[in-house]
C-alpha cells in the first residue's frame, strides 16, 4: 500500500522556544483512516498546519503523495481536502456561494455528489441561500464538511471534524467516511473524542507534548493495553495473596477489588478461583484505555 | 485562472463598500461645489484671506491662499484631512477585508488548502486596492468637473482637478504600500489598523510640523503625505513624470515586500 503522508523528524517551535510538534516521524498509507489523537495542545493541529502548508516546519520535513509539502503545496492541494478546526467560512457569503467558491478553486464540479452531501446534511436551499455568519456552530460546520468531500479529493485533512455537530450529523459524518474509505480515499483526522477514532479510524497515533508516543492498528493498541478489572467477593478478604505479576491492584475496599491486568488472564483467575467470588467485569480495553495509559505514563517519568 | 477566481471573489468582497464610497465621496464634493456657487461665500472667504496669518500659509502648502481665492470653498473640499480620510479609510477597508475575514477568521486555511499561492493571494490584494483607488481618484475628479461646469464659472477650469486626482491616486498608492506591509505581518484587523492608523498618524504629524521646524525636512522623502500638495495643483502645479515614475516604484516595492513577508510567514489561524 503507497504512502500518502510521511513525515520525517518534522519539528515546529513558535516563539520563544515553545514546542509544536517535535521530531514527528508518522506516516499513512492510502485508503486509510488515520487518527490522530491527543490532549489539547499536544500538537495536533499543529501537525495539520505543517501538512497543509499553513505554518512551515523549524526542520524535518512532510511528504504528501510522495512530494514535499512546502515545494510542492500547490501541486499536492489540488488532490486535498481540508478542513480546519472550529473555523468558520468566510462569513460574508452565502453558503452557497461559499460552496461554488471552493468548488471553482479546486476545479471541480459534480452537482449530483454535492446535491447528496447537502441531503445527507439536511440543508435545505433556504439554508444555502443564508449568510454564514447567520448560521449556528452545526450548521457552519456541516458546510466546512461539505467543501471538503464536494471535489472528491484523494486526501482529507481534518482537524476536530465533528466539533459542534449533534450526535445524529456526527453519526452521518461518519457514514460517509467510511464510504469514502471504501471508495479508496485517504483521511488524516484529529480528535479528541477517543470514542470516535476507535469507532472510524483504522489507524491512530497519540502524540503527547508535541512527541509520537505510539502509532499502531487500533486493535493492535487496544491488545496491548491493560484492561481493568472489577471483582466482587462474597466475604471481606486479604488481598496478599492476590498479588501477582498478571495484574497490578489499585484498590481494595472490604469485598470489593480494582486492578489492572496487565499479563496472562489465566493466572488471574487461578488466583480468584481459592476465594469466593460473587460477580466479576472484565470489559475490552478501549482507547479510552490506551489514551490514559499514555498520559498516566508522562506522570509517573 | 484559479487566482482569478480568488481576485473576482476579492473585488466582490469590497465593491460595496467602494461604491458607497465613491458615492460619499462625489456627493461630498458636490457640495462644495453647490455652495461654492454663493457669492456671500465667496466674498466670506476673500475676507478671511486678507487677515490670514503667514504661518497658516506654511502650513497648509505653497498656493493655499492663491487657491482658494481662486476656486473659493471648492478648494477646502480638497485639503487634506477631508480628502485623506477618506481616501485612507477605503485603504483600510480593502486590505482589512482580507486580513480580518480571510487571516484572521481563519477562513484564509480554506483557500490556501486549495491550488492558489500566497503570491496571488497578495496580488489580489493589491489589484483591489490600485482598482478601488483609482476609482476614488477618478470620483473626485468627476465630481469637481461635475460641480464646475455646474457653477459656469470663467474664473475656474477642470484641469488641475485631474493632476489633483492624479496626485492624489500617488499619494495613496504610496500609503497603501505602508498599509500592505502591516496587512503583510497582521493576524487581525485590530492589529492592521493601530500599528497602521498610528504610523499614518506620525507621517501626518510630522509633513505639517517640517514647516515649522526644519530638520524634519529629512524624513519628508519616506513621508508620503509630503508629495501631496493640492494647493499648488490648484495654482497651476502639476505632478512631474518623475515624481509619479517614483512613486509607483515605492508603492509596487513595498506591496512585493509585503508580499514577500506573506508568502514566508506562519498562519496561526485557520
Amino acid at each position: 500500500m503507497d504512502k500518502i503522508i510521511e513525515t520525517f523528524g518534522l519539528t515546529k517551535y513558535y516563539k520563544d522556544d515553545v514546542v509544536g510538534v517535535e521530531d514527528l516521524s508518522l506516516s499513512v498509507r492510502e485508503g486509510e483512516i488515520y487518527g490522530f489523537l491527543g490532549s489539547n495542545g499536544a500538537g495536533k493541529t499543529t501537525t495539520i498546519r505543517l501538512l497543509v502548508n499553513l505554518i512551515f516546519p523549524t526542520c524535518g520535513k512532510a511528504k504528501i503523495f510522495g512530494k514535499d509539502a512546502v515545494k510542492h503545496h500547490l501541486d499536492i492541494c489540488k488532490d486535498i481536502g481540508y478542513l480546519p478546526s472550529a473555523v468558520r467560512p468566510r462569513r460574508n457569503m452565502t453558503g452557497e456561494d461559499f460552496l461554488d467558491y471552493m468548488w471553482k478553486l479546486s476545479s471541480a464540479a459534480d452537482r449530483e455528489y454535492r446535491a447528496r452531501l447537502l441531503k445527507k446534511f439536511a440543508l435545505s436551499e433556504k439554508d444555502l441561500g443564508r449568510k454564514i455568519k447567520e448560521y449556528s456552530t452545526g450548521m457552519a460546520r456541516k458546510i466546512a464538511i461539505i467543501q471538503t468531500f464536494q471535489h472528491r479529493p484523494k486526501l482529507m485533512v481534518m482537524d476536530e471534524p465533528t466539533e459542534g455537530l449533534d450526535p445524529v450529523m456526527q453519526h452521518t459524518f461518519y457514514e460517509l467516511l467510511g464510504e469514502y474509505r471504501d471508495n479508496g480515499g485517504t483521511v488524516f483526522l484529529s480528535s479528541h473524542h477517543l470514542r470516535e477514532v476507535e469507532l472510524v479510524c483504522d489507524r491512530a497515533a497519540i502524540i503527547r507534548k508535541g512527541r509520537l508516543v505510539v502509532e499502531e492498528v487500533i486493535k493492535d493498541l487496544m491488545k496491548h493495553t491493560a484492561r481493568s478489572v472489577h471483582v466482587t467477593f462474597k466475604e471481606e478478604i486479604d488481598p496478599a495473596p492476590l498479588e501477582s505479576d498478571a495484574w497490578e491492584i489499585v484498590a481494595v475496599d472490604g469485598t470489593t477489588l480494582d486492578a489492572r491486568l496487565t499479563g496472562d488472564i489465566d493466572a488471574v483467575i487461578k488466583l480468584l478461583a481459592r476465594f469466593p467470588v460473587a460477580d466479576m467485569s472484565l470489559p475490552t480495553a478501549g482507547l479510552q484505555d490506551v489514551f490514559l495509559d499514555y498520559y498516566k505514563e508522562e506522570e509517573t517519568q | 485562472m484559479i487566482g482569478n477566481i480568488h481576485l473576482t471573489q476579492s473585488l466582490k468582497g469590497v465593491w460595496v463598500k467602494l461604491l458607497l464610497l465613491c458615492l460619499g465621496l462625489f456627493a461630498f464634493e458636490m457640495l462644495f461645489s453647490i455652495l461654492g456657487t454663493s457669492t456671500q461665500i465667496y466674498q466670506g472667504i476673500l475676507k478671511d484671506m486678507k487677515d490670514i496669518p503667514p504661518i497658516v500659509e506654511k502650513m497648509m502648502g505653497k498656493g493655499f491662499v492663491e487657491a482658494i481665492v481662486k476656486y473659493g470653498i471648492i478648494a477646502i473640499g480638497h485639503m487634506h484631512p477631508i480628502m485623506m480620510l477618506l481616501f485612507i479609510l477605503f485603504t483600510f477597508i480593502a486590505v482589512s477585508q482580507v486580513v480580518t475575514s480571510e487571516v484572521a477568521g481563519g477562513a484564509i486555511g480554506f483557500t490556501l488548502s486549495k491550488p492558489v499561492s500566497r503570491i496571488r493571494i497578495y496580488i489580489n490584494l493589491a489589484i483591489v486596492i490600485y482598482v478601488g483607488l483609482g476609482c476614488q481618484a477618478l470620483f473626485t475628479y468627476l465630481s469637481s468637473a461635475a460641480g464646475i461646469t455646474l457653477l459656469h464659472s470663467e474664473r475656474l477650469s477642470t484641469g488641475p482637478f485631474a493632476a489633483l486626482a492624479w496626485n492624489l491616486f500617488l499619494l495613496m498608492i504610496f500609503i497603501a504600500g505602508y498599509v500592505a506591509i502591516f496587512a503583510a505581518i497582521s493576524d487581525s484587523g485590530k492589529m492592521l489598523f493601530t500599528y497602521g492608523g498610528i504610523t499614518l498618524m506620525v507621517f501626518y504629524i510630522l509633513n505639517t510640523a517640517t514647516p515649522l521646524w526644519q530638520p524634519l525636512k529629512y524624513l519628508s522623502p519616506i513621508n508620503p503625505f509630503s508629495y501631496y500638495n493640492p494647493m499648488a495643483i490648484l495654482v497651476g502645479g502639476r505632478v512631474s513624470v518623475g515624481t509619479s515614475i517614483s512613486l509607483i516604484a515605492v508603492s509596487l516595492a513595498m506591496f512585493a515586500v509585503g508580499g514577500w513577508i506573506f508568502s514566508r510567514r506562519d498562519i496561526a489561524a485557520g
